[in-house]
């Protein structure tokens, strides 16, 4: 930065990051070390957070996205970079404004947090099985060893793309390292399918002939209903 | 009660309150069985509803133990777009989830009573209706009558079911899990 650059550089802005914790200077810290391209996503997905139509499922993907990405939630507990997703996740379903849907919500971070359990303990015992120490798994698939261990210790949950780097690296199936995967797949490509799209010339060309079909005759029936009753 | 109101099945519009019945639910030990159940015993349903507006129908048994037998569900997709950028802009009718209690697969025998035919029977009405409302003072270029849904490669038992209701493969649309059919309604009954 040139001294004329930093004449621009706006006073409040300086006054900001002075005003910050530590643990909060360690996650920009962190950030600013990542690529331009982990940046865009990391950004994308604090706006995934904050935009008031996303999800609950949007929003816990987001918080594993940025969790992936910067390496958060270290092996001593939570916290130590000044951002516990775990508690945010529990804050987030508490704070939901429909309550009927809290303890659905919460039931599914349940969940969650025992397919971790059992992904970590799968995990730990193929690395024993296998013979294989963190540090070889970590550079066969690409990672750092604190990543590897982040997993094992279950401060930080797997993304799909990983787990299938991880069943790759220890030739084993996904679903022996995470069963719930391919339920899990099934959800989302059968959700995927309600959201705007534009299609490829062969499904064009597909749903036209289906709308040239004759329509097919088949029985329907009504059914009574108890709450109508 | 007679026999065939004991065999008739209640479909009851879902609400949240429904989830706190459904916890025993089991559709099966199959992935695509388990994804029926996961759908409906947790926030993804509420999340299709909230999102897409999705209809959801619980099936009750008639019986005295008003036991859940099954859900079925019924949405529009977005705008399906062609060609691109500027192309007709079309929705389709699709079925994101339909689940039978593991225990009531092929029962009753009588295929007239059979759950899952009384499911699907009940479910192409509804989305015979849902095409007639949406079709109401819109041109023919905004009509609906294409039914979809996905179903699992290895689900050869489903797509038997589908196919004995209409339902045929739709090339393009496959994934590494699923084939998509479509049924055409018959709207000028």
């Amino acid at each position: 930065m040139s001294t004329t650059e930093l004449n621009e550089f706006p006073s409040d802005a300086f006054r900001a990051l002075l005003a910050i914790s530590r643990e909060q200077r360690e996650f920009i810290k962190r950030f600013m070390e990542c690529s331009d391209e982990v940046q865009s996503v990391v950004r994308s997905m604090f706006a995934v957070l904050e935009y008031a139509y996303s999800t609950d499922e949007d929003k816990q993907r987001a918080f594993s996205t940025i969790a992936d990405a910067l390496f958060l939630n270290p092996e001593n507990g939570h916290g130590s970079y000044g951002m516990d997703l775990t508690r945010i996740e529990r804050d987030s379903a508490m704070g939901h404004p429909v309550e009927s849907r809290r303890s659905v919500i919460s039931n599914r971070l349940d969940q969650l947090d025992a397919q971790e359990t059992s992904f970590a303990d799968r995990l730990s015992k193929l690395l024993i099985e296998k013979n294989i120490t963190q540090e070889e798994l970590a550079d066969r698939i690409g990672c750092t060893q604190s990543a590897i261990s982040k997993m094992l210790t279950r401060n930080a949950r797997p993304r799909r793309t990983t787990i299938f780097k991880l069943a790759e690296a220890l030739r084993v199936e996904p679903t022996e390292l995470w069963p719930q995967l391919e339920v899990a797949a099934i959800l989302d490509s059968v959700s995927d399918f309600l959201a705007d799209r534009e299609l490829t010339p062969e499904q064009a060309k597909s749903l036209e002939a289906a709308s040239l079909r004759p329509p097919v005759k088949v029985k329907t029936r009504e059914l009574p209903s108890r709450k109508r009753n | 009660m007679t026999e065939s109101e004991k065999l008739t099945l209640y479909a009851d519009e879902f609400t949240p309150a429904d989830q706190a019945f459904l916890a025993g639910l089991q559709c099966g030990d199959e992935a695509w069985s388990k994804a029926a159940t996961e759908w409906i015993t947790s926030s993804e349903v509420l999340d299709s509803i909230e999102n897409y507006q999705t209809k959801v129908w619980i099936y009750r048994s008639a019986d005295a133990d008003d036991s859940i037998v099954g859900f079925s569900s019924l949405a529009a997709t977005g705008w399906q777009k062609w060609p691109p950028p500027d192309g007709k802009r079309s929705r389709l009718l699709y079925i994101p989830q339909v689940g039978l209690e593991q225990k009531y697969r092929g029962f009753p025998s009588d295929p007239n009573w059979r759950y899952s035919n009384q499911i699907m029977e009940h479910l192409i009405g509804q989305a015979k209706n849902f095409a007639l409302e949406i079709r109401e003072g819109k041109p023919p270029s905004k009509h609906v009558d294409l039914l979809t849904l996905k179903v699992h490669r290895h689900n050869i038992a489903a797509q038997k079911v589908y196919n004995r209701f209409g339902f045929e493969p739709l090339d393009g649309f496959e994934d590494n899990e699923h084939l998509m059919m479509v049924h055409r309604l018959d709207l000028e009954e």
